[in-house]
């Protein structure tokens, strides 16, 4: 009776456990595909490695001399936590871990290897209970068909319903039961088991807050992504604004991507000002686009000259937040509040037309949009949306412009200063290392052709940290893994910048 | 008369079915709009001479099509005084729009193509426009990129020709068939004329070159070993999108055609889709269109006859000249004794407009492979500022899975909330979730959108026939050659300068 028993249990833990380990390489393959793309590179070599894993596993098991239900015991538990935190963990740590490959791959090394080991400690465990054609027959059988419902069960309800983080802590949880049922019905074979019983119970705890508490692991995992204290997080209707800081490093990430760091920015946005105002004789009029966080505005409000600032940021929720937060308002000196400031929330296309037509003109103006990732910035970088801002220029205007890494992306870099050139601005590009950054490139333009290069720079304000007339001046000089490259004009109709774009940072993910 | 009434009874009795029981899992608004099929229909009765005292006119234009407005403006601007009599309320033909709170949107056709220099009468007017001129079109009408994409096999791929999964032998056959095209672009016939420009009249005569208007163009493709299924779709696609009818229907002078008599592959397009080239016309003509008037009769002597939609009162004009700017199937019953005129058969279409509270599309044009329509272009595409707002999708099936007049039978009697389940079916590939951001979905049914290019039509004697004036009457529709803008735009110039020469 008591074998009998013994022999169903342990035989719907084949099919328990089959269907587990199916649905951890499930997982390991369907995230490394999310995380790192190319959908069959990643299943092929997570499959591969799995079951390679699986054979060490089984040939570890003849290593295990005494002591076979213990150790399968121990085994399950094991499988319970890896497996089940496995979603958990990889989402976690994916932008923490210098090689989130050698994560993913030993992952799935050590859930395959005690995967492979559990079947080949059955056997020994069954061994004496059924005849060995009968016994292969039907572990094997049940075996393939617990993989059979796996993958069945992976796409068509543990995906759409319960997402992978949630699923992973479901088959935990059934890997712990199967652990804690062997337990229960097999205590006479066992000594010692209070350990087992600790270990069991503690896996399975921790398995059933991991899955009540699955949504908020997921907001916990995303934070634990930027590695840094998250202090404000904000969905606006045009993107996620997520402010860390780390010790005295207050970083600002809209849409996962980093805008600033206030250990550096000082480097960026003083290069981003400084060399288009002294250019531009007695600049009056500024406008700002994008540059809602107020840093821009901090440089430009040095230059006594000036007498208004028009800052135009899609986001009021951003430039609220720069006028507002008591963290916020020492980084950019309270420029956002400055009575020469006024803010005008709306899309620099749409408000560009709307300028035109209120003959609006600028001496300077300043462009720090964000790089043209998608097809919506990239048009803030054609052709079509420099002849309109052309229209609100004064003829001896001077612009700047945020142009994203001529390092990382030359062909990017040296586009957007063809787009201006065709357009018939004369350019003056020029880069700064920005160590949060790297290697960062602007461009200085005018609408009239030789302006730029005739004009003599004025004074520098004083209080720079990193612009002085010496590293001004070498800005300018392009070593040759930087140099100018044919890279076609970025036009509505082709925008050729994104896919340059795409093509260059896409090296770099 | 019953059958006329029949349809309308049916029509309003499926339209109050439909109000009285919403069904229940339907959370949007809509219904089938569409050209006034009924008053048009009075014409079936054959036209009766009013006795309404004329009035005096220099030139009328019957029809408030793209064809029609052009005549209007060019003899405008010549100094004739012209008066344009439509039908609907509003004119616009093809070029129809429609307007909401998310975006102006096109219900017929939607582009134009980048001309080539030597088309210069289409030059001419889209640089009136403001559009720029050849050397330096203005880009901000010019289709954004990305502008198509094609669902395949589950995904969606850039561009409209599938080019993963082919083997070596299909992507030869399919740039041997590119290659093909690329020199039907730049041959001439003996003639030295091109041998497929745009407009068709300008092509050459060349009696090899004509030949190819005899069959079909998949005859053709067969012929020429043209064997894949994914490039026999793409041609396919390409006549139904052009012309409403596949390629096993139109001629294979009409299939290379579109593939051969375009340099760009670049398109003007707009929110409103050429319903934008209207809306400048119609600034162009203010006071000289007549809306809402049905004209029943047409006479060589230029006596034109109207009654009025509303009040049903009966108008006359004599005319220094008619333009008859309707398309032929109508025209031929407004001109006594020219029932068998010589005409084209139709295309019929159904288009659908479907206003979304998300953005679903980066891309303007959405081709679906396995579907019988053409799938969706995105109405506010063009837009400059962020797309995050609702939008507005044009969904396009031309109704050729029947011979057209079944097809026509079959369209009308459908109810609003079959088609809204075929249509909605046919996005759930790639939309699943598009039931549920759907908030208005109209449908509109053209019964003869566009005239079917079939073997023999475009180089055969009734075509030839179909331009000759008739006493003071001159001709000006796209069905008298490609249901296209550049098309219409000949035949309005064409008939213009008939009636200044």
């Amino acid at each position: 009776m008591e074998s009998r028993g013994m022999r169903l249990l342990l035989l719907a833990s084949v099919f328990t456990i089959a269907t587990c380990g199916l649905i951890y390489e499930l997982i390991a393959g369907t995230l490394a595909s999310y995380l790192l793309g190319d959908s069959v590179t990643q299943f092929s070599t997570v499959i591969g490695v799995y079951l390679f894993a699986m054979g060490v596993g089984s040939w570890i098991s003849k290593f295990v001399k005494k002591d076979v239900l213990a150790t399968f015991v121990r085994v399950e538990f094991l499988i319970s936590l890896i497996g089940g935190f496995s979603a958990f963990i990889l989402f976690s740590l994916f932008d923490q871990v210098a090689s989130f490959r050698v994560l993913l791959y030993s992952m799935v090394f050590l859930t395959g290897s005690l995967v492979g080991l559990e079947i080949p400690l059955l056997l020994r465990l069954l061994k004496d209970e059924l005849r060995f054609e009968d016994l292969v027959s039907r572990v094997l059988s049940l075996d393939y068909i617990g993989a059979l419902a796996a993958s069945l069960l992976f796409p068509l309800v543990l995906v759409p319903k319960l997402g992978l983080v949630r699923s992973a802590f479901l088959f935990g949880l059934l890997n712990a039961g199967v652990g804690l049922l062997a337990l229960h019905f097999l205590r006479d074979q066992l000594r010692r088991q209070r350990g087992l019983w600790f270990g069991g119970l503690l896996s399975f705890s921790l398995l059933i807050t991991g899955f009540i508490q699955a949504d908020r692991l997921q907001a916990w995992a995303e934070r634990a992504a930027y590695n840094e204290n998250v202090i404000f997080a904000h969905s606006s209707p045009y993107q996620r604004l997520v402010l860390t800081r780390h010790r005295d490093d207050l970083r600002l990430y809209l849409n996962g991507n980093l805008q600033f760091s206030s250990r550096d920015e000082y480097r960026y946005h003083e290069s981003l000002v400084h060399p288009v105002l002294v250019r531009s004789s007695t600049p009056k009029h500024v406008l700002i686009l994008g540059g809602g966080d107020g840093l821009a505005a901090r440089e430009v409000l040095r230059h006594p000259t000036v007498e208004t600032i028009t800052l135009v940021d899609l986001d009021s929720e951003m430039t609220r937040l720069f006028a507002q937060h008591p963290l916020l308002t020492p980084l950019n000196q309270g420029s956002l509040n400055s009575p020469k400031l006024h803010i005008e929330n709306a899309d620099a296309f749409t408000w560009l037309e709307e300028a035109i037509g209120r003959s609006l003109r600028f001496d300077a103006v300043i462009i720090d949009f964000p790089d043209p990732s998608n097809f919506s910035i990239g048009k803030l970088y054609s052709t079509s949306f420099y002849e309109k801002l052309r229209r609100v220029l004064r003829p001896e205007a001077v612009i700047s412009i945020q142009c994203t890494s001529p390092l990382a992306a030359r062909k990017s870099f040296w586009c957007i200063e063809e787009t201006l050139r065709a357009t018939g601005y004369g350019t003056l590009p020029y880069h700064v290392y920005v160590p949060s950054f790297g290697e960062w490139g602007f461009i200085l333009a005018s609408p009239s052709p030789a302006f730029l290069s005739g004009v003599t720079p004025g004074p520098l304000p004083a209080g720079l940290r990193y612009l002085t007339d010496e590293t001004h001046l070498a800005a300018f000089q392009f070593p040759p893994d930087m140099a100018q490259l044919p890279a076609g004009v970025n036009r509505l109709n082709n925008q050729v910048l994104v896919r340059h774009f795409e093509e260059e940072w896409g090296r770099y993910e | 008369m019953n059958e006329r009434l029949s349809r309308r009874a049916f029509l309003a009795g499926s339209l109050a079915l439909g109000a009285c029981r919403p069904s229940i899992s339907q959370s949007w608004t809509g219904g089938i709009v569409g050209a006034s099929h009924d008053f048009g229909h009075l014409l079936r009765q054959a036209p009766r001479a009013t006795t309404a005292t004329a009035e005096k006119a220099d030139v009328v234009i019957v029809g408030g099509g793209m064809a029609g407005l052009i005549a209007a403006l060019r003899l405008k601007q010549a100094g004739r005084d012209v008066k344009v009599i439509e039908l609907e309320n509003e004119v616009g033909g093809n070029s129809a729009s429609g307007r909401n709170a998310t975006s102006a949107y096109p219900w017929g056709a939607h582009y134009v193509p980048l001309p080539s220099a030597d088309m210069t009468d289409v030059c001419a007017l889209l640089e009136e426009f403001g559009l720029g001129s050849p050397d330096r079109w203005k880009e901000d009408a010019l289709c954004h990129d990305p502008n198509e994409r094609l669902w395949y096999r589950g995904r969606w791929l850039e561009g409209l020709m599938p080019s993963y999964g082919l083997d070596d032998a299909a992507r030869d056959e399919v740039q041997r068939f590119f290659a093909k095209m690329e020199e039907f672009k730049q041959l001439r016939g003996s003639d030295g004329r091109r041998a497929f420009a745009i407009p068709l009249e300008n092509s050459s005569r060349d009696p090899d070159l004509i030949a190819l208007d005899q069959l079909t163009m998949a005859d053709w493709m067969t012929r020429e070993n043209f064997h894949h299924p994914d490039l026999r779709w793409h041609v396919d696609y390409g006549c139904r999108d052009d012309y409403g009818s596949g390629f096993e229907t139109v001629s294979a002078w009409a299939g290379i055609h579109y593939y051969a008599s375009r340099i760009s592959s670049e398109v003007f397009t707009w929110p409103e889709g050429n319903g934008w080239l209207i809306a400048r016309l119609r600034e162009r003509l203010a006071g000289h269109l007549i809306p809402g008037h049905l004209v029943t009769r047409i006479t060589p002597e230029g006596r034109v006859e109207a009654v009025a939609a509303g009040s049903l009162n009966a108008r006359a004009w004599q005319a220094e000249a008619v333009v008859c700017a309707a398309p032929r199937f109508i025209a031929k019953r407004l001109i006594p004794g020219q029932e068998s005129m010589p005409s084209p058969t139709y295309a019929p279409w159904m288009v659908a407009n479907l206003t979304v509270s998300k953005p679903i599309s980066q891309t303007w044009d959405n081709v679906l492979r396995d579907s019988r329509s053409l799938g969706y272009i995105v109405a506010t595409h063009q837009q400059l500022g962020p797309a995050s707002g609702p939008t507005v999708l044009t969904y396009y099936q031309p109704l050729d899975h029947l011979p057209p007049a079944e097809a026509r039978k079959e369209a009308l009697a459908k109810s609003y909330a079959a088609w809204c389940n075929e249509i909605l079916a046919d996005l759930s590939g790639p939309h699943p979730e598009l039931r549920s951001h759907l908030t208005h979905l109209d449908v509109w049914l053209w019964g003869h959108a566009m005239a079917r290019p079939v073997p023999g039509f475009l180089h055969g004697p009734e075509r030839a026939a179909m331009s000759q004036p008739l006493g003071k009457i001159h001709f000006a529709h796209s069905d008298m050659s490609l249901s296209l803008f550049e098309e219409a735009c000949h035949w309005g110039h064409h008939a213009a300068r008939a009636i200044l020469a």
